[in-house]
């Protein structure tokens, strides 16, 4: 008997092959989002499987105060300092181990490389278990030893078995590689793609870096580096080591470094890759995911819709079914297994396109997503029934239950249920597509937004030079600057140890008063050079800028005061009304225990406020001083019709004047981009949910077209026998759809209006009105939609009246 | 008024050539009243259906108030149909979601007539044939013979020279099939010519001419005494 049912349903499909072909690649598609958005969220959200001990593994992350001034509100590194003391604290710890990631240069022989390095204790290789080809847990138990994976030890020796080899680290310590271990694949948060040359590859003692960096072994409370990992006892759980942490903070932390971390947040490893999510307070992947959601239910309702318009044209079959014997119950089924059939037609496609997109992704990604069928297949019969008899239940109901006479009569009017019923399900379906479609142009604009706003800074013809600061680089800074300056291509060249959108800089706390702690607030200082404003085109718009002839315009520690360059933000703090009245005008450091030398600060020039910290934040008040001992960067302007000769003269001058040290060069774009390529993925998620979303809604209105058109062919034939032209019908007909299309746009408008708000609350400067884009999501969704219907009532109303009366 | 010089219409299908009407010459002085008949699949309705101009002829001529309208376009047809014929189906054809008044009034609102004046007329030609009483009923209410007094009533309410009625008895009881002959004979007699396939030679006796149709071709044209 199924099998009978399975057989009718595939000669129905290929009977209305139309109809067919929209419910299968409708259903498909939305199956496909869904599935896939579920499959990355999961990736996601299951990383570091491969620690066995990852069940009893947390992290000590960072809360920050609101008077941090930080945009995000955790951070997954601490300070270096609490490593040691929840240790002594806790001696029923198994193991705990801080992990500080930087970046270094890498000497081997006469080669050197810059490559990420964790500088860890040495219980870091008892929480996580590697697969060691050589050595093994006790590697990093020698200050000097030094573990490498399986790739980087082939990249950089040649063959995995490095054991004992020597490497030299920012010239100045050497260490033994006393381990190898094999790669971790792409899903640990340890290879997170989050932050540059991030993944894991070299792992070094933190004693090492006590001596390369100022950090000791103790730790300090102001260093907020390091990522802190807990091994708990089985006998312990988060709670009880929440509670410690919160003791052992209250207990050690200074009153001024609470003004930044206001507490320690005790998080499972699980969560550790997520956590970037997380802190920017958008949530990141339930947003995927329902989503996804969204598009099903819309490809859901589509099928419903469509389903029992087209058992309208079926009536007779069920009258048929009916006086032969079938009871209600079998014709209900016979219609679920229909739709079953179709879902499940569906899901294997759905099913095919991932296996298809999976490896796209990866490789656009450098994710290692896998469709794993043994965690899949469960899931995917479970949605299969899911949609396959939600979405089949109403139309087997409404054509199941008629009289068979009725039936038999072609009782066509009430079959296919009420035109109020699928009226709300496109209302429904429409009312998303607008949402999505507002959502995306929201999205979209807001990022331009940023763009233009980082607009001010030439990105892409600004060459920024790194690691200016290594020691012996530094007594060669202004050769290289000079050599630049010469060469073609390159137009103007400074120093500085901050670039924009790179958020460097430091901050320091101040006041217009000498020791007015209520008046006190965060500067941002930047160290310059001369010619630094100039040639980012930052505009004073009072005073002067730095004089190399005034030695008082030269950071001197030993000097009290110090000439400063400040922004627009700073006078509103400073309580000052203009630019010109600002000029003169002196401001003071706040002293604590850390920066206990006095400083005044005199204002001798006011800049525009621009976005040099990035978008994502309010401009803070910012002071410019020259201030040499403090370079790190080199901002090349470059000519832009000689950007390659620029680029090449640049790389050409370096390896000659510093051939020890490998360049390290970007442009001012690769700054951006790493800030913004969140905002960027999101948007790229929500376009590509919301295209589909739509199409879907445009398909599936195009099908209902179709079956009213041919509901009424009789009926415009008559018409158009009484006199009816074409316009007339065509109007009939998209008037007919026009009114659920209609009051999607009640639905969706305030909703949209209500998430979009939410959106753009996440910047600080955000697009000044999303109604207009709301608007335009409504107009394209109407005017789409009227002209799928439009389009397929004039191929129906130009027909001879005779071929539309002879129909039925 | 109407002048069929030989017109053909054949249907080709998978592999055969239908021919439905096969050279055909006729013609009708304005306020005639014809009747065709012929067994079932003889051609009447594809006749019928060509003389009120809701299909084309294959080939040969078709004089409409003197003018050769075979090549007119859809357009100038349906303007052309909606000026001057009315029409009249087995199946009634009316519009199950209007309203009787509503089914009537749609023959004027193609018509650009003002409101006021189209629901004076529809008031008054419901009276006529006898529907007023059921003017808010859908068709679905109402009997068969109200049905096609319905019917009736649209393809008369414009006001056509030419009213075109395809077995306009065919699905009702005599009685009520009676009553509607007796509907077409009094509109012919004020002056509106009609054209009726029918089955019923009782009914044919109506009209004043009546044209045998066999395999599309006129067997025989015959004038009848009118009763």
């Amino acid at each position: 008997m199924i099998l009978s049912y399975i057989t009718i349903a595939l000669r129905n499909l290929l009977k209305h092959k139309l109809f067919a072909l929209i419910n299968i690649v409708g259903l498909t598609l939305g199956l496909l989002i869904f599935m896939f958005s579920v499959l990355l969220a999961a990736y996601e959200e299951n990383h570091d499987h491969m620690f066995d001990k990852r069940e009893r593994i947390y992290t000590l992350a960072s809360k920050f105060a609101p008077t941090s001034g930080e945009a995000i509100g955790l951070y997954p590194d601490s300070a270096t300092a609490y490593g040691p003391l929840i240790r002594n604290r806790l001696p029923e710890l198994e193991a705990v181990a801080r992990a500080v990631h930087r970046i270094k240069q890498v000497t081997i022989d006469k080669d050197s490389y810059y490559l990420g390095t964790r500088f860890v204790d040495k219980d870091f290789t008892r929480i996580f278990n590697f697969n060691y080809i050589h050595g093994n847990e006790t590697a990093l138990d020698r200050p000097d030893g030094l573990v490498l994976t399986r790739s980087l030890a082939e990249q950089l020796f040649g063959s995995a078995n490095a054991m004992g080899k020597t490497v030299k680290v920012e010239q100045s310590i050497e260490l033994q590689v006393t381990a190898v271990i094999e790669d971790i694949a792409a899903d640990s948060h340890l290879n997170s793609d989050m932050r540059p040359k991030y993944a894991l590859g070299l792992i070094a003692s933190y004693h090492a870096l006590t001596q390369i960096d100022k950090f000791t072994v103790e730790g300090e409370m102001g260093n907020n580096s390091a990522a802190i990992y807990v091994l708990l006892p089985q006998n312990r759980d988060k709670t009880w080591l929440q509670h410690e942490a919160d003791a052992m903070f209250d207990a050690h932390t200074p009153e001024e470094d609470r003004e930044y971390t206001e507490a320690l947040r005790v998080r499972p490893l699980i969560m550790s890759n997520t956590m970037v999510w997380d802190a920017m307070g958008f949530p990141v992947m339930i947003a995927a995911q329902v989503l996804g959601l969204m598009v099903l239910i819309i490809a859901a309702l589509n099928y419903t819709n469509l389903a029992a318009a087209q058992s309208f044209g079926r009536v007779r079959e069920v009258g048929l079914r009916k006086a032969l014997g079938a009871s209600k119950a079998q014709l209900l089924q016979q219609f679920l297994i229909e739709s079953l059939t179709i879902a499940s037609f569906a899901m294997l496609l759905a099913l095919a396109a991932i296996e298809w997109l999976v490896p796209l992704y990866n490789s656009g990604t450098s994710k290692a997503v896998a469709l794993n069928y043994s965690q899949v297949l469960p899931y995917a019969i479970g949605i299969t029934l899911l949609v396959g008899l939600g979405a089949g239940a109403y139309p087997a109901y409404q054509i199941s239950r008629h009289q068979p006479i009725e039936s038999l009569r072609g009782g066509a009017n009430k079959a296919g249920g009420s035109q109020w019923f699928r009226n709300i399900l496109i209302a429904a379906q429409f009312s998303l597509s607008i949402f999505m479609l507002a959502m995306v142009m929201v999205v979209y604009f807001q990022n331009a937004k940023m763009q233009e706003l980082s607009a001010s800074f030439n990105k892409s013809d600004t060459l920024v030079l790194g690691r200016m600061d290594v020691e012996a680089i530094v007594p060669k800074q202004e050769a290289l600057k000079q050599q630049l300056l010469n060469k073609e291509g390159i137009a103007a060249a400074s120093y500085s140890n901050a670039v924009p959108f790179q958020s460097g800089g430091y901050r320091r706390s101040a006041a217009a008063r000498a020791g007015d702690e209520a008046g006190r607030f965060d500067v941002s200082f930047v160290s310059i050079d001369f010619d630094y404003l100039r040639n980012y085109r930052q505009e004073l718009i009072a005073g002067r800028n730095f004089n190399k002839q005034r030695s008082q315009d030269i950071f001197d520690d030993s000097r009290t005061t110090i000439n400063v360059i400040v922004n627009e933000r700073m006078l509103q703090k400073l309580g000052i009304s203009s630019a010109e009245a600002a000029i003169g005008q002196n401001f003071h450091k706040i002293l604590d225990e850390k920066y206990p030398t006095e400083r005044e600060y005199h204002i001798i020039g006011v800049v525009a406020d621009s976005y040099f910290f990035g978008v994502h934040q309010p401009i803070p008040p910012t002071g410019f001083m020259v201030r040499p001992e403090d370079y790190r960067f080199l901002s090349l302007h470059l000519l832009p019709n000689k950007r390659q000769q620029g680029v090449l003269n640049t790389e050409q001058t370096w390896d000659a004047l510093i051939p020890n040290y490998p360049i390290q060069s970007k442009f001012l774009t690769y700054y951006f981009r790493l800030f913004y390529r969140i905002a960027e993925g999101i948007n790229a998620v929500i376009s590509g949910f919301a295209g589909i979303a739509l199409m879907l809604s445009l398909i599936g209105l195009f099908g209902l077209a179709a079956f009213m058109a041919q509901r009424r062919t009789r009926e415009i034939g008559i018409r158009k026998v009484l006199g009816a032209s074409l316009g007339q019908v065509i109007g009939l007909l998209v008037w007919q759809i026009s009114k659920p299309v209609l009051w999607s746009v009640l639905i969706a408008v305030p909703l949209s209006y209500l998430a979009a708000g939410m959106y753009i609350d996440f910047f600080p400067e955000s697009i000044q009105s999303i109604l207009p884009f709301v608007a335009i999501a409504v107009i394209i969704a109407i005017v789409m939609a009227w002209g799928i219907v439009a389009i397929h009532a004039w191929r129906v109303a130009r027909q001879r009246p005779v071929h539309s009366l002879r129909y039925e | 008024m109407i002048k069929l010089q030989n017109l053909c219409k054949s249907y080709r299908g998978d592999e055969i050539e239908t021919i439905a009407l096969n050279q055909i010459d006729i013609s009708m002085d304005e306020g005639e009243f014809v009747a065709i008949m012929g067994p079932s699949g003889c051609g009447k309705s594809t006749l019928l259906n060509i003389l009120g101009m809701l299909d084309q002829p294959t080939s040969g001529q078709y004089f409409f108030k003197g003018q050769d309208i075979s090549g007119y376009s859809e357009r100038q047809l349906g303007q052309l149909r909606k000026e001057n014929i009315g029409f009249i189906f087995q199946n009634f054809n009316l519009i199950d979601e209007l309203s009787v008044r509503e089914n009537i009034e749609l023959a004027l609102q193609y018509h650009n007539i003002p409101s006021k004046q189209r629901r004076e007329r529809v008031a008054e030609v419901m009276d006529r044939v006898g529907i007023a009483h059921r003017a808010d009923h859908r068709p679905g209410q109402l009997s068969g013979g109200q049905q096609q007094r319905v019917a009736v009533a649209r393809a008369v309410v414009a006001k056509p020279i030419l009213i075109l009625a395809d077995e306009p008895t065919g699905n009702l009881d005599s009685s009520h099939g009676q009553e509607v002959m007796k509907m077409l004979q009094s509109l012919n007699r004020e002056g509106t010519g009609i054209i009726m396939v029918t089955h019923s030679s009782a009914h044919a006796d109506y009209a004043r001419r009546c044209i045998n149709l066999f395999d599309g071709q006129v067997l025989a044209e015959n004038l009848r005494a009118v009763s």
